[in-house]
């Protein structure tokens, strides 16, 4: 077997079990099938695996955090780490990581804020009413099409208003509840969603808003294009200039809003779609590949960022019909394969792993 | 890479002289897993995620007097199944594996040999892994899901290796037994018997 994860099984013997199975090995030599009987072993267990959601690994974060003081550890306290030259680069990825994620993404805007002026209806009515507002009162999807040609489908028990002179200068729109955007492009008059402490700008684009008050939590998930998302703070810090605090999306990312504390943190959306298929292998095909290649290739369709030191996927192949199982699912599969695990830290899949080669 | 010091070493090194960074990442490394295995066999979200909170404090607090650690996700889960039994007894609510998760993956009623074998395989699979006992259970998991060797295992779980091995055997005897229907299953005796 060319799978290192194989060989490595093979190597730690145990004598006991071993002349049990042996006999079977002897009946039965052909190798045929047996990828995919460990696919659906690890399947089986997976399947029973309880995981938590990212809800439960923020709270505990919080609870942790709290609990063990400020994050801000007295700098005067911490010696001078003794890390070899060669672990620099990881201390680097790390570092940059936890710090583009600030613990779990959390990203403080750092502006304390008047509170009561961003709801929907006081958004609205600083308009003096001018606006034209569209109501979802049914139990159905409703859709509607604004004077630029983008279209809204609004959920039900939402409401939008945006101005009739929606095409002047911005395009803006005002919501709370919940609506999937679909934006014309233009260039020249970005479009924004203002959802409650949400302000949401895009050029063209498709994307999901869920903002239901200003109290409860909000988030934007995007399906095509580019998206910038800021707190109606950071948004109005430098009056209606860009502000630096912004949370970029690309397609299959989203943000929370917690208004609780006023922060933004970016994630995945749960099932990632493919977003474009892999020339080289149209089905997800993977017979005897490396690791290395395979990560690439799913970086690529889906469009996420997957990394890895080189040992993690040193000497490791993989053989799998991946198909159409969901992203987390496939990166599962490869990782059990490879005797790997990855982590979620906010928009990046971190595999950790020894690779394949024996010692 | 030198094998003789791992990333989480150098991690848990730092841990120990104070680095909350490093910290954070050792609880994004491992939360995932301890939960998992948590709830194996504490069907008590709220239980178990209390105490991989309080796992992580603990470490935090006692950082400067923490020992050095080869493997630290073996010292995390030998620490979690610790403080869950302390937890369970307590509060009497030992309890069996959940089967919330059960019906999940309904069979399909389209028939792609293959793919169609593998489907059933691992629906067999799974209701036969729920069905055995916790003690057994956990032991497969530990072993083929989260990867420990028999000797960490029995660490893990305070008990001898021999028994580890036993209660292994007796785990894939009884899956075997009831799978035999099943063709693929010659397939899977063999992966299993290239694991040991």
């Amino acid at each position: 077997m060319q799978d290192g994860h194989f060989r490595k099984w093979v190597m730690s013997n145990d004598a006991e079990t071993d002349r049990f199975w042996q006999q079977f090995l002897n009946l039965y030599p052909e190798k045929r099938g047996v990828i995919r009987s460990a696919r659906a072993m690890l399947r089986a267990m997976s399947i029973l695996q309880a995981t938590p959601d990212e809800h439960q690994e923020i709270r505990m974060w919080e609870n942790i955090s709290a609990r063990t003081g400020d994050v801000v550890a007295e700098p005067e306290k911490v010696p001078e780490l003794n890390v070899s030259r060669r672990y620099i680069w990881q201390w680097a990825a790390a570092a940059s990581v936890v710090l583009a994620l600030c613990f779990l993404g959390w990203y403080l805007n750092g502006f304390s804020t008047e509170r009561a002026s961003h709801t929907y209806a006081a958004q609205v009515e600083k308009l003096h009413n001018e606006l034209v507002e569209h109501v979802n009162a049914t139990g159905k999807l409703e859709k509607i099409v604004l004077p630029d040609g983008s279209k809204i489908e609004l959920y039900p028990q939402s409401r939008v208003s945006y101005a009739p002179n929606f095409l002047v200068e911005k395009r803006e729109v005002y919501l709370t509840g919940k609506a999937f955007f679909e934006v014309i492009k233009n260039d020249k008059k970005p479009f924004i969603v203002y959802a409650n402490r949400l302000v949401t700008q895009v050029v063209g684009t498709s994307f999901m808003v869920t903002s239901t008050s200003e109290h409860e939590p909000a988030r934007v998930a995007v399906k095509t294009g580019k998206v910038k998302v800021f707190t109606i703070s950071a948004y109005h810090k430098a009056g209606n200039a860009v502000p630096e605090e912004t949370v970029l999306l690309s397609p299959n990312q989203q943000v929370y809003y917690d208004p609780q504390r006023d922060v933004l943190s970016k994630t995945f959306v749960p099932e990632p779609a493919v977003l474009k298929v892999p020339e080289k292998y149209p089905e997800f095909l993977f017979e005897n590949i490396s690791v290395a290649q395979v990560f690439e290739t799913l970086a690529e369709s889906y469009g996420v960022s997957i990394s890895y030191d080189a040992a993690t996927v040193a000497g490791c192949n993989l053989t799998a019909p991946l198909g159409n199982e969901p992203l987390f699912r496939k990166l599962d599969i490869i990782c059990q394969t490879i005797g790997a695990t990855y982590q979620v830290w906010g928009t990046e899949i971190v595999i950790t792993g020894k690779g394949c080669n024996l010692h | 890479m030198d094998p003789s010091i791992s990333y989480e070493e150098t991690l848990w090194d730092a841990l120990k002289h104070g680095n909350k960074d490093a910290f954070g990442t050792l609880y994004k490394l491992h939360y995932r897993q301890l939960y998992g295995y948590g709830n194996k066999f504490l069907r008590n979200t709220q239980l178990v995620e209390d105490a991989i909170q309080d796992l992580f404090v603990h470490l935090w607090n006692t950082r400067e007097s923490l020992s050095q650690v080869h493997n630290v996700k073996f010292y995390l889960f030998r620490a979690l199944r610790r403080d869950l039994v302390r937890l369970a007894e307590k509060s009497r609510r030992f309890e069996d594996i959940g089967d919330e998760l059960a019906e999940k993956n309904q069979p399909e009623r389209y028939l792609f040999e293959e793919e169609e074998q593998e489907k059933l395989l691992i629906q067999k699979l799974t209701r036969m892994l729920r069905k055995l006992p916790e003690r057994q259970l956990e032991v497969v998991t530990l072993r083929f899901f989260d990867n420990f060797k028999t000797e960490e295992i029995a660490a893990i779980m305070g008990i001898s290796e021999k028994s580890v091995r036993n209660t292994l055997y007796k785990a894939l005897t009884h899956l075997r037994e009831q799978t035999h229907d099943l063709v693929p299953f010659i397939e899977l005796i063999f992966l299993l018997s290239i694991v040991y």
